[in-house]
């Protein structure tokens, strides 16, 4: 049973008592062999929405400050007809949900939240840790010949993270997409694998997500980011019903590619931490490689949403930290070759929107995924420091250059001052520091690499170049 | 140098089904080859092939056959005698120019072609035989150290044509090919390289027989000092040597477990000063960038310097390390990641990095891919114990007929 927050002991005696007087909830719906997962993501403007996923046809109750409500239904239990997948038809399958996903939205100030006897991790009103991570989940995919070994920790080292981090005991979690990797059947002949779900359904959101990463669902609400692994031909459907926080619907659930056009776009919103800060989520899991032309459908989209950002980050004494998967102002390495700058479709968006600036008046820093690295930029021009902290579990990319090269900005108009960089399994805690943050990567055994400090738009990290994990 | 992007731009639609693209004149395929094998050729091809592959006839002079310098007794590598990294031809005193590979398991090597991933910046080259991937198949390959003045020094297929028919195996190569099979240079050819691509599909050059087999299939244990050196091998914080050397040791398909991805890299390996060739200061053998210009890829010269990661199967069995045959032990080759930019004096004449590549192309290196992205003061990745523990797992690589040998 997930313990409650020390705060709401006193206030829980009594429903405890209840709970230990008669051993389980009545209410057949709430009782947790039915109830497998619950969990708690920020929505826009910060809204906590409590979710489950259980195996009964009714939802349960949600007992919120000791009112009681029955939670509502967001995604029926169901298997939509095969749709075209980022895979061959033949490595295709249809992706079944046998599990409801119930919600409920809870009040912002509510001390506690449970369903049956496990308690949700609630919003706190000044946050003062904020976990870090991405692309976390294990890579089965037979187009590249990877199949990495995702029954074996040490290979894949989701569960060791989120046992790791969420001893640290964060206020909240930062995921900044990619949480599902394992797109195809494992070959019978590797054991490293063996009887891995594969596919877009839940057994395989279980296996990559929510099953090594329990601890943290535990420990505090997410902010969930939507990663190119979420686009709505790999696991859109998935992230529509388990983990984006708009409302549900046919035409947002990733079930028909006829409306992909639309659901592989969502609006930016912003998520309060504490009061001098927000987090403004942007997707861009269908962003492409190439710098988008005007007309482009894609272009016109992303340039909606650029131009909601800078409203969003308009908003007066706040520190904006822009968060989307791809990096923009960061690089992509390349073995052999100078490293590739940040993403170019966004990038050719940002900059008719904000030219030369990229990002619009307010925001202070971006944090990104995507790159299997982490990554601490400064510039000496006036951009935003931008992190990377796509280090959580799939396959690691190969190290920046170090020395870096000079005269490489990653984009026209920027200019590098300082990287720190790395390339083993991790991830980042953002801690409260006066009026601003200070961001610290961890490896996966939570051994500290490098502490960044922030002031405005900038960073100064206590070590400059490669880490040894 | 152009961006790898460049490579993508210029890449044109093709027909097949499961090519994307074409770079040049290579495909880029929409997904990487599956895992190849087991093969079945049949038994009598297998034999003529063998046959042929020890022929000496086959050479101008007579005297030096295919495994002259793929030699049986070092796991079918070697290098006909020379001591200095790369082999003797058939000519006396002339020499190769690259360290002659095993020529096991030549059989698991896809055609040349181009992958990228979704996640990948640009597509990246896979495959095809030789260090420089010029070959998509052994019936293209055997022509060329047939015809190479440094190695068998035919004048022209036509000589080994005629070679071919009065060859004792003459006879088994018109049963299975048809009475005119030899009647023709074309013919005559195609004939032998079907032969020899049987050969090299035959159990004999793809045994899977090492104690590593053994050990994925529980029929074996390692030493502790191997067990470690299998971690360190695969530990992407220590070696990383399997983000290239890739295997499975959790799949009982040993095909799995080729210790190469069969991709192209830039290590800049030192220069081998031993090699006469390198008298010529403008000398410099720059690998993929050849086969690149020839197949008509944008940009060839950012492919100088790469070569294709080879199979690690029997590597402690060679005679030589790395495609110029410049390091004299295994552990030298292991070392030379850990330490390769750290202590360059330690490699490189004077320290001068990269210097069996032009200037130019040296940019081209990789330094990105741990353990080679240290730079100078920092600590290696592994040390000397941790390089011990690597070679003492590499030794488990070798299959059962060398296992005394290595």
């Amino acid at each position: 049973m997930t313990k409650p927050p020390l705060r709401a002991a006193l206030a829980l005696a009594a429903t405890a008592a209840l709970l230990a007087g008669c051993g389980t909830t009545t209410d057949e719906a709430s009782r947790d062999e039915h109830v497998k997962y619950a969990w708690v993501v920020l929505g826009d403007g910060g809204k906590p929405i409590a979710r489950v996923a259980t195996d009964y046809a009714t939802c349960p109750n949600i007992n919120v400050d000791d009112g009681e409500t029955r939670m509502l239904l967001r995604a029926a239990a169901g298997s939509a007809a095969q749709r075209t997948t980022a895979s061959a038809a033949a490595d295709s399958k249809p992706s079944s949900f046998p599990l409801n996903t119930c919600e409920a939205a809870l009040p912002t100030n509510a001390k506690l939240a449970r369903v049956g006897t496990k308690f949700l991790p609630l919003p706190k009103a000044e946050p003062q840790r904020v976990l870090v991570l991405a692309d976390t989940g294990c890579r089965l995919k037979k187009a590249d010949n990877a199949f990495q070994s995702c029954n074996d920790a040490e290979m894949w080292p989701l569960a060791q993270i989120a046992a790791t981090a969420a001893a640290m005991k964060p206020d909240l979690v930062l995921h900044i997409g990619d949480y599902h990797y394992r797109e195809n059947a494992c070959p019978a002949d590797i054991a490293g694998c063996k009887d891995s779900p594969w596919g877009y359904g839940w057994d395989t959101w279980e296996a990559d997500l929510f099953k090594p990463a329990e601890p943290l669902l535990a420990a505090a609400p997410w902010i969930v980011v939507r990663g190119n692994h979420e686009e709505c031909a790999r696991a859109g459907q998935g992230w529509f019903r388990l983990l984006d926080t708009g409302p549900y619907s046919a035409a947002r659930s990733c079930d028909s590619p006829a409306n992909d056009d639309a659901a592989n776009y969502s609006a930016p919103y912003a998520v309060p931490v504490g009061g001098d800060t927000q987090v403004i989520v942007f997707d861009s899991a269908k962003a492409g490689k190439a710098a988008l032309p005007l007309t482009d459908p894609q272009f016109i989209a992303y340039q909606k949403d650029f131009k909601t950002v800078a409203t969003l980050a308009a908003k007066a004494k706040t520190t904006s930290l822009f968060v989307n998967h791809h990096p923009i102002l960061g690089y992509a390495p390349i073995a052999g070759s100078a490293p590739a700058g940040g993403n170019a479709a966004l990038l050719s968006v940002a900059a008719q929107v904000n030219p030369s600036a990229y990002y619009p008046p307010g925001i202070a820093l971006a944090l990104h995924g995507h790159v299997h690295d982490f990554q601490a930029i400064n510039f000496s021009s006036n951009h935003p420091a931008t992190f990377v902290s796509g280090n959580g579990g799939d396959n690691l990319d190969v190290a920046l250059p170090d020395p870096f090269p000079a005269n490489l900005p990653p984009a026209p108009g920027v200019t590098l001052d300082r990287i720190t960089h790395s390339v083993t399994f991790g991830f980042m805690v953002m801690d409260r520091a006066g009026t601003g943050w200070t961001f610290k990567a961890y490896t996966r055994a939570g051994k500290l690499m490098a502490t960044c400090t922030q002031s405005l738009n900038r960073i100064a990290c206590d070590k400059v170049g490669f880490l040894a994990g | 140098m152009a961006s790898l992007a460049l490579v993508a731009m210029l890449a044109v639609p093709a027909s097949a089904q499961d090519v994307v693209a074409r770079i040049g004149t290579t495909p880029q395929r929409a997904a990487m080859p599956g895992v190849a094998g087991p093969f079945n050729p049949s038994p009598a091809r297998a034999a003529l092939g063998r046959q042929a592959f020890f022929d000496a006839r086959l050479s101008e002079p007579a005297g030096t056959s295919c495994a002259s310098c793929h030699h049986p007794a070092k796991a079918f590598s070697g290098n006909h005698g020379s001591r200095i990294g790369v082999p003797l031809g058939s000519r006396p005193g002339l020499l190769g120019v690259r360290n002659t590979p095993s020529a096991l398991y030549t059989a698991y090597v896809p055609p040349l072609l181009f992958y990228q991933d979704d996640d990948a910046p640009a597509p990246t080259p896979f495959g095809g035989l030789f260090a420089d991937g010029r070959a998509d198949d052994v019936p293209a390959l055997v022509r060329h150290p047939l015809l190479d003045p440094n190695e068998m020094h035919n004048r022209s297929l036509d000589a080994v044509a005629a070679k071919l028919c009065g060859a004792p195996y003459a006879d088994g190569l018109k049963r299975e090919f048809g009475p005119k099979a030899l009647d023709t240079t074309a013919g005559a050819i195609a004939a032998l390289g079907k032969t020899m691509e049987s050969f090299l599909q035959s159990r004999e050059m793809a045994p899977f027989s090492s104690r590593y087999d053994a050990w994925v299939q529980g029929k074996a244990t390692f030493s502790p000092q191997e067990l470690r050196g299998l971690k360190l091998f695969k530990n992407p914080d220590k070696g990383n040597c399997a983000s290239c050397h890739k295997f499975n040791e959790t799949s009982s398909n040993p095909a799995r477990s080729m210790f190469t991805d069969y991709g192209f890299d830039a290590i800049g390996v030192p220069r081998n000063r031993a090699l006469p060739a390198t008298r010529d200061a403008k000398y410099f053998d720059t690998g993929l960038c050849a086969t690149a210009s020839a197949n008509k890829w944008p940009d060839s010269g950012q492919w100088c310097g790469y070569f294709r990661t080879p199979s690690l199967r029997n590597v402690a069995v060679r005679e030589r390390w790395m495609h110029n045959g410049v390091f004299t032990t295994l552990r030298d080759a292991v070392a030379f990641y850990a330490t390769r930019s750290i202590e360059p004096e330690r490699w490189y004449r004077k320290g001068e990095l990269f210097d069996d590549l032009p200037e130019r192309y040296r940019g081209n290196v990789n330094a990105a891919t741990l353990p080679y992205n240290r730079r100078k003061g920092m600590q290696p990745a592994l040390d000397d114990d941790e390089i011990d523990a690597i070679v003492a797992f590499l030794r488990t690589l070798t299959d059962a007929p060398w296992a005394g040998r290595q």
